[in-house]
């Protein structure tokens, strides 16, 4: 008896011992770049939203859900990390379906001009998949994301990828080794500040304008899956100024909505209402707040105008509370970044932090 | 008791170094592709000569850059993430792109594009030249897809775009990716 109550207690020390390790060099994200928490925080939600935004920069910078929520009664949430390609958006689409079923699904198209996984992908795959919880289709898109020089093993055991890590072990470590803080406002990432776009040098001509095959077979796998569980599928473009949105590539995209009857929201041609003198925090690459509130509510009657299935959610007592708890969250974080520009003209990742700590 | 804890505390090591040193080949490999990437960079690339200064794809960038002098505009290309900046500079009739990786290795001329007819290639071709001039300076292409004829050279190429009977884009890039 006495033998085999240490055996478990041994077996329960190495599980614990495996756990923290993993844990403690498990990079968190709390800094810069912080975007790779973004996956994650989905968890923490209440996993009751009608409207799911997937994609890159191009939507978690872009969309506010607090607005579409407080004007328009759309509960939504933004599942998108930094430079996802397409293959990553459905490991994304695929996760969120093991836990519930939204209405419809707003898809950045934008990563469709990225043909295979870059050279320099790995910090994007591990920011994509280091929060995503283990699934059957989480590691068939690792699988097709992976650099060469990445195993797949490492994403079942993070520990086996970070030898590296035990001497980077900072405070930010400890700090968050049991908690996370937030670093968005249901997968939104808030940016105050203004930096006006300058100088952009105009678009190369391309040989060849076909998206990669990759790229394509993901986007009809996305199609597939929302059609097989009834969710609508809308297509979304941001008015983004660069990476140079090519009118080919549009046609493609025109020509794929068209097809399979699917709406598709191009917000590059916006150029009245988005001035990337005032609206984008990063020279005319994403939208800054003022910029993303304003699309927002050019996009949200669009929404409710070409997908059915969404509507005016407010009124439930559940709901309410819930997003009146967010919107809280998003005007002090708001009132806390204006402050920072106040003071320095620009927001840090500290404020940032700051936030997320508050 | 004493024993058996012992022996899962030597397994746990033995997994933790096994990890490491797993890892460690990694490295190495890592290091290897690293070397076998830059080595063909000594290879003779590309060069454009603006100006008298020669701006060769794959070098560094600051001794064009110092006989360069300012450009007229430039944008540094905020990247989504952490891998590294590029800055675009644009000179009359041409613009110069650099890139700066974020992993310590050393910056590079990445690409070079010719704006208008006046500059032209050390070999004579502008914007806007007859089509025929690109084979009678150029000789031989490696590659064409749709009009643009591609002429390898080291670890750069030189794009050249037809439309209409007319050079309307040329380009020179670094190829610093297999």
């Amino acid at each position: 008896m006495k033998r085999i109550l240490s055996i478990i207690l041994a077996f329960v020390f190495f599980c614990t011992a495996f756990w923290a390790m993993q844990r403690l060099l498990m990079p968190k994200y709390m800094t810069n770049p912080f975007e790779g928490a973004l996956t994650a925080e989905y968890y923490q939600s209440n996993f009751a939203h009608d409207l799911i935004i997937i994609g890159s920069c191009e939507v978690y910078s872009n969309i506010s859900p607090v607005v579409l929520w407080e004007e328009y009664g759309v509960p939504a949430f933004i599942r998108g990390n930094p430079q996802q390609l397409l293959w990553h958006s459905r490991a994304m689409l695929e996760d969120t379906l093991r836990h519930e079923t939204p209405r419809a699904v707003l898809l950045s198209i934008q990563a469709l001009m990225y043909p295979s996984p870059p050279h320099d992908g790995e910090p994007y795959n591990r920011m994509v998949f280091d929060g995503m919880r283990l699934s059957l289709p989480m590691l068939r898109s690792v699988r097709e994301s992976m650099t060469p020089e990445e195993s797949m093993l490492s994403y079942v055991f993070p520990l086996l990828r970070f030898h590296s890590r035990w001497q980077e072990i900072s405070r930010e470590d400890f700090t968050f080794f049991l908690r996370r803080a937030p670093v968005s406002i249901n997968g939104f990432v808030m940016r105050a500040d203004v930096l006006p776009v300058g100088w952009i040098p105009p678009p190369a001509m391309l040989s060849d304008y076909s998206f990669g095959q990759q790229a394509i077979d993901a986007l009809y796998d996305i199609l597939a899956i929302t059609q097989e569980h009834g969710v609508e599928l809308i297509l979304f473009k941001a008015p983004s100024l660069m990476p140079h949105w090519h009118d080919e590539w549009d046609a493609w995209v025109v020509d794929f909505a068209a097809r399979h009857n699917l709406p598709y929201f191009n917000a590059i041609t916006m150029t009245d209402t988005i001035d990337h003198q005032y609206h984008t925090f990063n020279g005319g690459l994403n939208l800054n707040l003022a910029g993303a509130e304003r699309l927002t509510r050019y996009l949200a009657p669009w929404l409710m105008d070409n997908a059915p299935s969404l509507s005016d959610r407010r009124g439930d007592p559940a709901l309410d509370a819930h997003w009146q708890q967010l919107a809280t969250q998003y005007r002090a974080w708001q009132a806390a970044q204006e402050a920072e520009i106040a003071e320095t003209g620009r927001v840090y990742y500290s404020i940032l932090l700051r936030n997320a700590l508050s | 008791m004493k024993k058996i804890i012992a022996i899962v505390i030597v397994a746990a090591l033995g997994f933790a170094l096994a990890a490491c040193g797993g890892n460690t080949n990694n490295v190495n490999d890592n290091d290897v592709t690293r070397t076998t990437q830059q080595a063909p960079a000594r290879q003779v690339n590309h060069s454009f000569v603006y100006r008298n200064v020669q701006i060769t794809m794959g070098a560094l960038p600051e001794p064009a850059l110092a006989a360069l002098g300012p450009a007229l505009d430039e944008m540094r290309e905020p990247n989504c993430a952490i891998e590294g900046e590029d800055v675009t500079l644009r000179f009359p009739g041409m613009i110069l792109y650099l890139t700066y990786p974020a992993d310590g290795s050393a910056p590079f001329i990445a690409g070079v594009r010719l704006t208008d007819d006046s500059v032209a290639t050390p070999e004579g071709l502008y914007i806007g030249a007859a089509a025929a001039e690109v084979e009678r300076l150029y000789g031989q292409y490696d590659r064409e897809v749709n009009g643009f004829y591609y002429f390898n050279q080291g670890r750069s190429t030189l794009q050249i775009a037809v439309r209409d009977g007319a050079v309307v884009q040329i380009i020179y890039q670094y190829l610093f990716l297999d």
